[in-house]
C-alpha cells in the first residue's frame, strides 16, 4: 500500500520548539550507544556475549547461504562418472543471454548418451543468474548450486567457464600455507579464521589462495 | 622570567597535549562512536604488524594519506588567499582557547601559576571578537578558489556563521549579567558557589537554563556540524572547501574539530562550573552530608584540571552523539530558526536575566 506524506501537516507544540524532538532521538542513539559499547567491553574482556554489532564481517565471517540461491553453474556427472550433458542444446536456446556456447560431437562406441559436448562455455559477463538454463536441461546436468560468490575477474576472457572449470565446482584447489591443496567447500566452514583469500584466474582453473597473514 | 616560562609551557600544553591530541580523537569517535550508534563495527582494517588498536591505526594511516596527497591549487584561483586561508582558519580557532581557564590558581615553588594562558580581563569579548575570523577564513577560501560552487558555499557557510554569531554572544549576556563579569576565570571561581546550604552548586547551567537552551544549538551551527553542515555538505551541496586537497583540506578540517573542543570548552566554562568540581574546596571535599576529606593543593588543582578534561572529553561524545542524530537542515530553516526564534528568545532571556536580578537586589 502506497503510504501517502501529508504535507499540510502543522507542527504539535512539542515538534515546533525542537528540543523535545531532538532529545527523543538523542535518547534513543544514546541508548544504542551505550548497549552496543557494554557488549563491544565484555567481548574485550573476554567475557562471553553477544556482538556488539550486528553487521557481519565479511571476508572473515560468511552468512549462510539460502539454498535456493542461484549461483556460478556446474555440471554434473552421472553414477558412472560420465558428463550428464548430452550436448541437446536446450540451455543454449532457453539462454536470454546467449551466454552458453555449446559444440556437439559424437560420443565414444562404448557409451550409451549418443552425443556429448566438445565445447561447452558459460560467459559470465553476459550471464544473468536467471536460472532458465538449469529449469531447461532435461538430463538434470546443469546447476547453479556451487555456492562461489566472488566470481570477479581483471578480464573478460577468465570470466568465461570452459567444461573443465564447469566440472570442478568453481575455484577448488586453494594455495595458501595454512589451508594447502584443501578444496573449497570443505574449507568454507574454516572461513572465519581465514583472514585473506586471494583469487587467481589460471588457464587450468580458478586458484584460490587462502592465509592466516592479513594481507 | 617565571612568568614567561609558564605561559610558554602553558601554550604548549594547551596546543600539543590538548587541542591536536583532542581533535585526532575526535577524528577517531567520528568514525567509531557513528558506528557503535548504529549498530556496525567502524574503521578497523589497517594494522600494523598486526595491532589494529580499535581503528586508531586507520586514523594514523588518514592522517599519511593527507600529508602525502597531491596538494593541488586550481590555476585560476588567487594564490596567495588560497594558501593563507586554512592557516587563518587554524589561527582563529587555536588563538581562541588562550582565555579559556583549565584550572584554578596553582602555587608552585612558591610561584602562583594562573592554569590558564591569558587572564584576560575582556576574556569574554576577546573570544567573540577573534572566534568570528574563522569566517574570514572560509570567506577568503572560498572566493580564492576561482570556484561558481565554492564561493555559493562560502556565500552560504558566511550568512549562517554571521547569524549565529550574534545569537551566540547574546545568549551569553545574561550569564555576563548574573555573575558581573567578563572574566573567564572569574566566572568559573563563582560557579564554585553553593545554594541551598550546599546542596546545589551554583553552575551556570542552573542559573541560565534557557542560555544553555540557546546558546548549544547557536554554538554548534558555528562548529559547521551535523544539523548546520550547510557550510560544507560534503556528500551533495559541496561547500566552501571543494578545491581545497591535501594538508590544506587537513587544516580546514583539523580546525573544525578543534572547534567542536573549543565549543566543549566553553560549555563547560559558561555552564557547566568549568574546573570545578561539586563540593571540592582548596583545602578538600566538603560534602553537604557531613562528609570532609582534606587534600593537598597539588592533588586538588590535579582532580580540577581533571575535571575541565572530563567534561571537555564528555562534551566531544556528546556533540558527537548529536551529529549522528539529526539530519541537516534547509537554508531557510535554518536562517529562520536563528533570527525567529534563537534571536528574539535570547533577547527575552537578557530581559528576563534583568528583571530577576533587579527583583532580587
Amino acid at each position: 500500500m502506497a503510504q501517502y506524506v501529508n504535507h499540510d501537516q502543522k507542527f504539535g507544540a512539542t515538534e515546533a520548539i525542537y528540543y523535545p524532538g531532538i532529545a527523543k532521538g538523542v535518547a534513543l542513539t544514546i541508548r544504542h550507544f551505550v548497549v552496543n559499547m557494554w557488549f563491544h567491553l565484555m567481548k574485550a574482556l573476554r567475557i562471553k556475549a553477544r556482538p556488539g554489532a550486528i553487521t557481519i564481517q565479511y571476508p572473515d565471517q560468511r552468512r549462510v547461504l539460502p539454498a535456493a540461491l542461484r549461483i556460478r553453474h556446474r555440471i554434473k556427472l552421472n553414477e558412472d562418472g560420465r558428463l550428464r550433458c548430452t550436448a541437446c542444446m536446450l540451455c543454449e536456446t532457453a539462454c536470454p543471454d546467449n551466454c552458453i556456447y555449446i559444440v556437439p560431437m559424437e560420443s565414444p562406441e562404448e557409451v550409451p548418451e549418443e552425443k556429448m559436448p566438445a565445447i561447452f562455455e558459460i560467459d559470465l559477463a553476459r550471464c544473468c543468474f536467471c536460472g532458465m538454463c538449469v529449469e531447461a536441461c532435461p538430463m538434470d546436468a546443469i546447476h547453479m548450486d556451487t555456492g562461489i560468490a566472488e566470481m570477479a575477474s581483471d578480464s573478460r576472457e577468465n570470466l568465461v567457464l570452459d567444461l573443465e572449470s564447469l566440472l570442478k565446482p568453481g575455484p577448488i584447489v586453494c594455495t595458501g600455507p595454512a589451508f594447502r591443496g584443501k578444496e573449497i567447500l570443505e574449507l568454507l566452514p574454516h572461513l572465519k579464521d581465514v583472514r585473506a583469500m586471494e583469487h587467481q584466474t589460471q588457464p587450468e582453473g580458478s586458484i584460490y589462495r587462502v592465509g592466516k597473514t592479513n594481507r | 622570567m617565571f612568568e614567561t616560562i609558564a605561559s610558554i609551557i602553558k601554550i604548549c600544553f594547551i596546543v600539543v597535549c590538548l587541542l591536536l591530541p583532542m581533535a585526532f580523537l575526535l577524528m577517531w569517535a567520528e568514525r567509531k562512536e557513528s558506528a557503535i550508534m548504529q549498530d556496525r563495527i567502524g574503521a578497523n582494517r589497517a594494522s600494523v604488524f598486526g595491532i589494529r588498536a580499535w581503528g586508531l591505526i586507520s586514523m594514523m594511516a588518514d592522517a599519511i594519506k593527507m600529508f602525502v596527497k597531491e596538494d593541488f591549487s586550481p590555476p585560476f584561483a588567487n594564490k596567495r588567499l588560497f594558501h593563507f586561508a586554512p592557516f587563518l582558519a587554524m589561527f582563529a580557532v587555536l588563538i581562541t582557547f588562550a582565555v579559556i581557564p583549565f584550572g584554578p590558581e596553582w602555587t608552585l615553588l612558591g610561584h602562583t601559576v594562573k592554569l590558564q594562558i591569558a587572564d584576560l580581563g575582556v576574556g569574554f569579548l576577546y573570544m567573540f571578537a577573534l572566534a568570528p575570523l574563522g569566517i574570514y577564513a572560509i570567506a577568503l577560501g572560498a572566493w580564492a578558489s576561482n570556484n561558481k560552487y565554492s564561493a555559493l558555499g562560502g556565500i552560504r557557510a558566511v550568512g549562517q556563521l554571521i547569524s549565529y554569531e550574534v545569537v551566540v554572544g547574546l545568549s551569553l549576556i545574561g550569564l555576563v549579567m548574573v555573575f558581573g563579569t567578563v572574566q573567564l576565570d572569574s566566572i568559573v571561581v563563582q560557579q564554585g558557589d553553593y545554594w541551598f546550604n550546599g546542596w546545589i552548586p551554583k553552575w551556570g547551567v542552573f542559573l541560565q537554563p534557557l542560555g544553555l537552551l540557546l546558546f548549544f544549538p547557536a554554538g554548534f551551527a558555528e562548529t559547521k556540524r551535523v544539523p548546520f553542515d550547510l557550510p560544507e555538505g560534503e556528500s551533495e551541496i559541496i561547500g566552501f572547501n571543494l578545491e581545497y586537497s591535501g594538508l590544506k583540506f587537513g587544516l580546514f578540517m583539523m580546525s573544525e574539530f578543534i572547534e567542536m573542543v573549543i565549543l566543549g570548552a566553553l560549555l563547560t566554562t559558561f555552564f557547566f562550573g568549568g574546573w570545578q568540581v561539586p563540593w571540592l574546596f582548596s583545602d578538600g571535599f566538603h560534602f553537604p552530608w557531613g562528609w570532609d576529606f582534606s587534600l593537598p593543593h597539588t592533588a586538588v588543582v590535579l582532580l580540577q584540571v581533571m575535571s575541565f578534561l572530563t567534561k571537555l572529553v564528555f562534551f566531544g561524545w556528546f556533540l558527537q552523539i548529536v551529529r549522528w542524530t539529526l539530519p541537516r537542515f534547509r537554508y531557510d530553516q535554518l536562517i529562520r530558526l536563528c533570527w525567529l526564534y534563537l534571536l528574539p528568545l535570547a533577547v527575552l532571556n537578557v530581559v528576563i536575566t534583568g528583571i530577576v536580578i533587579l527583583v532580587l537586589q
